[in-house]
């Protein structure tokens, strides 16, 4: 006969193997599929459902910043963010790990989230952040008593990876 | 057997990229704000028992002050012919923030008109209710320290002698 039997032996039988293999792999999936709930939010979540919103739009203003005397050499001004990863739902559908970095920076300004001081790489803000729901985070602008005065702006890069 | 081998490493380098790729996505947020420059004022130090040094609004108590007493804390007392004078001095410091100025002027005042026969100085210049310049080059963050007189005549009638004395700098 013509066919599979006419192929090297040895080419036979990888494809075997491979055959098993492809089936062992494909098994959490369909387990994953059929299971409850509770087992699918360990999923990862598309990447469509990992887009950053601030839900007080995507610029925070420090406001005029003065410093107030006092032996501290510096000021800070900190302001509170509210941002969710993915589209909003009543419980986590998974989580993912937040990073910030200085994505343009302002030379006279130290910008710290959390109390992270950013850089132009990333850091870890926060692990195992809970996509769909809102989280907040603080801010902090510190602008040295030596630094020009004048109009401030730096923007913060956000990145967020599924667990 | 040498094909399967390579058939098996590919399988395997394609399932092990699937299992472990991460999804990701990322964002941005502007922060903006004004730089200001500002000084600040500090009374450091002044005759008297003090509160509030370190402030803006210190207070010196000089309790009952007379020819022949005894000088209040902090001050000296000299008898003249017709009058007398209590002295001290009082430390003044100004720091700068956000700003380029090198230094700046300093002056004061008396809150309201002293008491009849009562005369306020500071650095040697008497103080009414308008601005005397104490200094035109102040330097910013070491305190400059003014002396401080109050001139009592012997016609002066006994009474309160309560004032404020305003210090204002400006930079240069």
């Amino acid at each position: 006969m013509q066919g599979p039997a006419m192929l090297p032996r040895s080419l036979f039988r990888a494809a075997g193997v491979f055959t098993v293999m492809l089936s062992l792999s494909l098994l959490p999936a369909a387990r994953l599929d059929g299971g409850d709930r509770r087992r699918a939010v360990a999923v990862s979540p598309l990447s469509s459902d990992l887009s950053i919103t601030f839900l007080e739009g995507p610029v925070v203003d420090a406001g005029v910043i003065v410093w107030r005397g006092g032996k501290r050499r510096t000021t800070v001004t900190a302001r509170t963010v509210t941002m969710r990863i993915g589209r909003a739902s009543r419980e986590a559908r998974g989580t993912a790990t937040l990073r910030a970095f200085l994505e343009t920076p302002d030379p006279r300004a130290a910008v710290r989230v959390d109390g992270i001081l950013l850089g132009a790489a990333p850091r870890v803000i926060q692990r195992h952040a809970p996509v769909g729901i809102a989280t907040t985070h603080r801010i902090e602008i510190e602008v040295p008593v030596s630094a020009s005065e004048g109009p401030l702006a730096a923007s913060i890069g956000w990145e967020v990876t599924t667990d | 057997m040498k094909k399967f081998a390579v058939a098996a490493a590919v399988f395997s380098m394609a399932f092990a990229s699937g299992a472990v790729a991460a999804e990701t996505s990322s964002g941005a947020l502007t922060v903006t704000g004004t730089v200001a420059s500002s000084i600040n004022l500090t009374i450091e130090s002044a005759g008297g028992t003090t509160g509030g040094t370190g402030t803006g609004a210190a207070t010196s108590a000089l309790g009952n002050i007379s020819k022949f007493g005894s000088a209040p804390t902090g001050f000296t007392l000299a008898r003249g012919a017709s009058n007398w004078t209590i002295s001290a001095s009082v430390g003044v410091k100004v720091e700068k923030a956000n700003l380029t100025s090198e230094n700046y002027t300093l002056t004061a005042q008396l809150g309201g008109a002293p008491a009849s026969g009562v005369v306020w100085k500071l650095n040697g210049s008497t103080l009414g209710t308008s601005a005397t310049t104490l200094t035109s080059t102040g330097a910013y963050g070491s305190t400059g320290s003014y002396s401080w007189d109050i001139v009592v005549d012997d016609t002066a009638d006994a009474a309160s002698i309560n004032n404020s004395i305003s210090f204002t700098a400006t930079s240069n």
